[in-house]
């Protein structure tokens, strides 16, 4: 079961001690990433994800993801957009 | 007077769900996460809820080899955050999502919702607590509805659209740890 109070109070803590910098600074980290992520081709992928994601991408932050991107492969997920509210 | 109270289901601990990718000649023996830049939530391993779009997604979208593979696996989901069926737990990711947007557009700035959800695994830390997250759209393919288009307007500009009743639900793992079971189903031409 999730937490849903105590994983809320995470979120605001978070929040709380965000500046517009920092918050800026993190998006643009972000797209960076995932900018070079899409740069390699699927070969380049697999080799580079024999190891654990994080330490291809974020050698000195905790760790991104929970996988070890051992294996990759484009195309898994749908191409449309997506709103996240349920359409009424 | 007969009792007509509904009885809600309780949160599922574990569901069957579909993951496609393309067949190449033999089959894998784990869900292979995806990294591609427009996955809906992020870096993961992605099932349908549907058998019927786990088919149609291998039909459209893994098509390089010219088949496509689907696979049943039994996934344990008392961490996932459900915001399909569950209505605590959407309203708790509706929150969240519109709180750092809310921060964004004071900056002037729009993330995505991928972006949005890798705020709140990554930087919020919610990635220790949420395994997964299941998701919904609707289908975009209205032959898949099964209905006759609504009509609408007058004459001669009568005009069509498709309602589609019924959700495209899908699961992103984060944790492949609660993918308990992965089999495969089977292999088809596109």
């Amino acid at each position: 079961m999730l937490d849903l109070k105590a994983l809320e109070a995470k979120v605001d803590a978070t929040l709380a001690s965000e500046t517009p910098e920092s918050l800026i600074a993190w998006l643009d980290n972000y797209r960076r990433e995932q900018s070079l992520l899409q740069s390699y081709s699927e070969k380049e992928l697999s080799t580079l994800f024999a190891a654990p994601l994080r330490t291809v991408f974020a050698p000195n932050k905790a760790a991104h993801y929970a996988f070890d991107f051992s294996v990759i492969e484009p195309n898994t997920a749908p191409s449309d957009s997506c709103n996240y509210k349920i359409a009424a | 007077m007969e009792n007509t109270a509904i009885t809600l289901p309780v949160t599922p601990v574990q569901r069957t769900m579909y993951h496609t990718q393309e067949f190449r000649g033999r089959h894998i023996s784990a869900a292979i996460p995806t990294y591609r830049d427009d996955a809906w939530l992020g870096a993961g391993c992605y099932f349908w809820y549907d058998l019927e779009d786990a088919h149609a997604w291998g039909k459209s979208s893994k098509r390089k080899t010219g088949q496509y593979a689907v696979y049943e696996s039994v996934i344990a989901v008392d961490k996932v955050l459900d915001t399909v069926f569950n209505e605590a737990h959407y309203l708790f990711w509706l929150r969240q999502i519109d709180k750092v947007l809310a921060e964004y557009d004071k900056l002037g700035r729009k993330p995505t919702l991928k972006e949005l959800n890798a705020y709140l695994r990554n930087k919020s830390g919610l990635k220790d607590d949420i395994t997964g997250i299941l998701f919904q759209d609707m289908p975009s393919n209205a032959s898949v509805s099964g209905i006759e288009p609504i009509q609408y307007g007058k004459y001669p500009n009568i005009k069509t659209r498709y309602f589609v009743y019924r959700k495209r639900v899908q699961l992103v793992v984060y944790d492949s740890k609660i993918i308990a079971t992965f089999t495969s189903l089977t292999a088809n031409n596109c």
